[in-house]
């Protein structure tokens, strides 16, 4: 080939790999999805992109009754609303438009998460769920898994009191409610945090919680918009 | 490529003698100090010395990495680059491989040098104990770092850990005195000198030997980030420092200090000598903590729960028998399935069981795969369907089913040991012989496309030349495949190489009386389009337990032919068995498609063990391309991550004189998955070979999609290793 056609495929091919690279480009039958990220993510400069979610059970139209939850991630300062996804029991799954599940059991209390990254896995909570819906304050303990990243999933024990603060009037998804406030508290394997819970002054209902999800992700705050 | 091994004595008897007292007092105060009620055990974490092992600065220290840590450590000092990845193999084992740049002004050269090390924790530090190790440094090569130790640590204070140590060979080149162990026999007394033949041996008739020397440190945490470090050297730097270099050691003492930028990435200045500076950066990572934490993955249907109680007479099943509704629930199952990364691959209906074929595309948890199948079928599928079989398949070969109740997904998906609970209730099987399983033909499902291409950038590094340590060449790939059948695929790739400086490597010396099977290699780099690899794959489950593949085509660069591979491994077996045989003739590197004249039949039999724990082992015995017959040793560290890190040697019957330099086959495998880094799930994974040197014996001919990797993954031992993401 000569020395013109060398460089004039040289330049071609260049510009062949700066499109490629900033999109490398596939068709048809793959053999496995396409990667991203990888040393990019080791210097911090990809962003994962967000895979478009499973079609959700949300409801298609939104009405007034429409039980609805609120929440915000306090460390991420992200708000969300929820919507109920499915039943299984006495445990609720709430989801987000982008794919974040949030399962609710009993009154209100955090049962696990999907879809945040390092999620609450799987929780033993019914202790909490007893002393907070017979509004009887007491000394028990939660136990929380999460998954590590050698895919184990950890048994965390925690030593929870739950005390009563007395009546509290608040106001929720533009209603007032009238509560009864509990704060408990918890300590294990190093770990501290502490819940607070809402609960409706007369029924087993929580109206507004903040619940510490794990030590990645830090406090959830939920509220019962719509019932 | 020798090493002078001078030895030094030291110059006034008075000097050396304090110089032992205090050193004694050190390693005295190190080894029995009574330590007092407050200091806590190992507060000071481990810091990685110049030799990129736990240690001071050139000094070793008596720690061990947590289980499974890698450390990649570079560090520069004049006349010296180094750059080592070390490794925690088990909870006391730790090893490492490095290369150096060694010049030396003595013999007027640059030394290029690939070094293996091994340190061993003896005990670890207790309340009164401390930790100690025995190591052997450049124990495998031409020994310019070769030494061997014994040592100990021992935290004085909180904030101050103390070292103390003997040290033989190159790290008895200051104050050496007569080897204590000589004691056993005057043959400790003396060290042989360089190495043997071709080098690249285990010299065992040298470890222990000749003069010892004691050697210390201290390494004081001032703060968070900050940490001094000081130690008396019994490495006198005798090479480096030859007349004609660039510096010359004047006091015995080395000072530094040790930065942390995170808690993962260091920093080190140091002193060395008195005489010169030098610096270090050290990278640790632990594949069993992700950098990234999932963010990528969203959150997964909900179970979908069944109205209860069933009706009585159990849930209708005249859905079956109505081909509008199978086809619609298919479609519906293919397309939940495509978002959760997964293909349908075929779907077996009737009234009370659902056999599901599906390949995973994404998730590098095979387990998470399988849970977000059933909770898709959970959602999509009739009330009546109560059994869930679930069959994992990779290149149209269905390798384990896993039978999962409906009832048992809904009353497990919240329970607080939901997991282990599902796994104590599945049944894992081999795939043979289920509905819609078949032998030697899978249908292509009708949904997916049958021709697929890519065209993406490729970087090829080739490191270890001695004249240019890294080499590397960069192009454009250009894939195109097309599936004949679920399990039969015709593929193929042509690169363009860019730019790049690999087509310049010299080729190594032939081996004498064998063909140039590997280090002609450098030929095959060219400028033009090149066709890296064109062939039709066959994959098929001949029997219960047995896997299948036959290749034929352009297999790799250098060769093509014929490959047919036949594997034995149950479902739930430690042992597995293969047989492989290859007939290949070397392909022409002037021609895009065309063949040479050399022809040869390589083959193997192989086993292979699974240990537990993610320690896999594997011996291959066969012939290898250039005729020579023998066997390969594989031992493998696997995490559940996906990182694996791995040694191999191969000893044939080329002769070592034949062989050349380093004797014999022998390298480091490392392999990479991509999600580790930004946690948005991914089955990509780098896979390098760092191999000493290029020769031509024991050289293995290169086809993808070797059986074992692909089966073992699916099968009981890879699901239970990743069943934490069922659920997740």
């Amino acid at each position: 080939m000569s020395r013109t056609g060398q460089i004039g495929l040289r330049a071609a091919g260049l510009a062949l790999v700066a499109a490629a690279a900033l999109s490398a480009c596939s068709g048809g039958l793959q053999l496995q999805e396409r990667q991203r990220g990888g040393v990019e993510g080791l210097f911090g400069l990809s962003r994962a992109e967000p895979v478009p979610p499973v079609a959700t059970a949300l409801p298609a139209v939104i009405t007034p009754e429409t039980p609805l939850l609120g929440a915000r991630l306090v460390a991420r300062d992200a708000n969300a609303t929820l919507a109920i996804a499915a039943v299984s029991g006495p445990v609720t799954t709430w989801r987000t438009g982008d794919g974040v599940n949030v399962n609710l059991t009993g009154p209100g209390v955090l049962q696990s998460t999907r879809g945040l990254g390092a999620d609450l896995m799987a929780s033993d909570v019914s202790a909490t769920i007893a002393a907070v819906s017979s509004a009887a304050p007491g000394t028990y303990r939660r136990m929380h898994r999460y998954l590590g990243g050698d895919l184990r999933l950890s048994r965390d024990i925690y030593d929870c009191t739950l005390a009563a603060q007395g009546p509290e009037a608040i106001e929720v998804g533009g209603s007032p409610r009238r509560t009864l406030r509990f704060v408990e508290r918890c300590e294990g394997g190093g770990a501290r945090f502490v819940n607070t819970y809402w609960r409706d002054a007369a029924r087993p209902v929580i109206w507004q919680s903040h619940q510490w999800v794990g030590p990645d992700v830090g406090m959830i705050e939920i509220q019962r918009l719509v019932e | 490529m020798r090493q002078a091994m001078a030895e030094r004595r030291g110059t006034a008897a008075g000097g050396r003698g304090l110089r032992h007292a205090l050193l004694g007092a050190a390693a005295a105060a190190a080894l029995c100090a009574a330590a007092p009620a407050a200091a806590q055990e190992g507060r000071l974490g481990f810091g990685l010395g110049a030799y990129g092992m736990p240690g001071v600065i050139d000094m070793p220290t008596a720690l061990a990495m947590p289980d499974g840590m890698i450390g990649l450590t570079a560090d520069v000092l004049p006349g010296t680059a180094r750059g080592t990845l070390a490794f925690q193999i088990s909870p006391r084992l730790t090893g490492a491989f490095r290369y150096s740049r060694i010049e030396r002004p003595g013999l007027g050269d640059v030394l290029f040098d690939r070094s293996f090390d091994i340190q061993y924790q003896l005990l670890s530090e207790g309340r009164y104990r401390p930790a100690v190790a025995i190591g052997l440094r450049d124990f495998i090569g031409t020994g310019a770092y070769s030494s061997e130790y014994i040592v100990a640590s021992k935290h004085l204070a909180p904030q101050l850990r103390a070292t103390g140590g003997i040290g033989w060979g190159r790290m008895a080149t200051r104050g050496g005195f007569t080897n204590p162990l000589s004691i056993f026999g005057d043959g400790f007394r003396t060290r042989p000198g360089g190495f043997t033949g071709t080098g690249g041996r285990l010299e065992l008739n040298r470890f222990f030997r000749g003069d010892a020397a004691l050697f210390g440190g201290l390494e004081y945490q001032l703060n968070d980030r900050l940490r001094l470090l000081a130690e008396y050297s019994s490495d006198a730097y005798i090479v480096e420092t030859a007349p004609g270099g660039s510096w010359k050691p004047r006091i015995p003492v080395n000072l530094g200090l040790s930065y942390a930028v995170s808690d993962r990435t260091t920093i080190d200045a140091h002193i060395l000598q008195g005489a010169t500076i030098g610096l270090r950066a050290s990278i640790s990572l632990d594949p069993n903590r992700p950098r990234g934490q999932g963010r990528g993955l969203v959150a997964p249907v909900p179970v979908g729960v069944r109205p209860a109680p069933a009706p009585e007479g159990g849930w209708p099943q005249a859905w079956v028998a109505m081909p509008e509704v199978r086809g619609l629930l298919r479609s519906v199952v293919v397309q939940q399935f495509q978002s959760e990364g997964l293909r349908l691959e075929g779907l077996e209906l009737s009234g009370s069981r659902a056999v599901v074929r599906f390949s995973n595309l994404r998730h590098e948890a095979e387990a998470r795969a399988f849970g977000r199948a059933a909770r898709v079928l959970s959602a999509a599928l009739p009330p009546s369907v109560e059994h869930f079989v679930l069959i994992g398949t990779t290149h149209g070969m269905a390798v384990s089913a896993v039978t999962l109740r409906r009832t048992d997904l809904e009353l497990l998906e919240h329970a607080p040991d939901g997991a282990a609970q599902l796994l104590a209730r599945a049944s894992i099987e081999d795939a043979h012989g289920k509905p819609g399983v078949n032998g030697f033909y899978q249908e292509h499902p009708p949904e997916v496309p049958r021709f697929g291409w890519s065209i993406t950038p490729y970087v090829v590094p080739s490191v270890f030349d001695p004249n240019a340590p890294l080499r590397v060449d960069v192009g454009l790939r250009a894939e195109g495949r097309f599936a004949l059948a679920s399990n039969m695929l015709l593929s193929g790739s042509v690169i363009q190489r860019l730019g790049g400086n690999v087509a310049g490597t010299p080729m190594g010396p032939p081996a004498p009386g064998y063909e140039r099977v590997r280090t002609s290699l450098p030929l095959y780099s060219t400028n033009r389009p090149a066709l890296e690899r064109l062939t039709f794959d066959h994959f098929s489950r001949p029997g219960p337990d047995l896997f299948g593949r036959v290749t034929v085509g352009h297999l790799e660069r250098m060769y093509g032919g014929v490959s047919a591979e036949l594997l034995w491994k149950p479902v739930d077996s430690r042992l597995a068995l293969g047989v492989e045989v290859n007939r290949v003739r070397k392909r022409s590197p002037d021609s895009f498609a065309g063949f040479g004249r050399y022809e040869v039949t390589t083959g193997h039999v192989s086993a292979y063990y699974d240990f537990g724990r993610g320690y896999l082992g594997q011996v291959d015995v066969g012939q290898y391309l250039a005729g020579d017959r023998g066997a390969t040793l594989r031992l493998e560290r696997e995490f559940a991550s996906g990182w694996k890190l791995g040694a191999y040697a191969t000893l044939t019957d080329m002769p070592f004189s034949a062989f050349g330099e380093g004797s014999f086959d022998k390298g480091i495998t490392l392999t990479v998955p991509v999600s580790w880094f930004d946690g948005s799930p991914t089955r990509a994974r780098n896979s390098m070979v760092l191999r000493s040197l290029t020769r031509d014996g024991g050289a293995r001919l290169e086809v993808t999609n070797r059986l074992y990797p692909l089966v073992r993954e699916l099968q009981s031992e890879g699901l239970t290793t990743s069943w934490g993401a069922v659920w997740q």
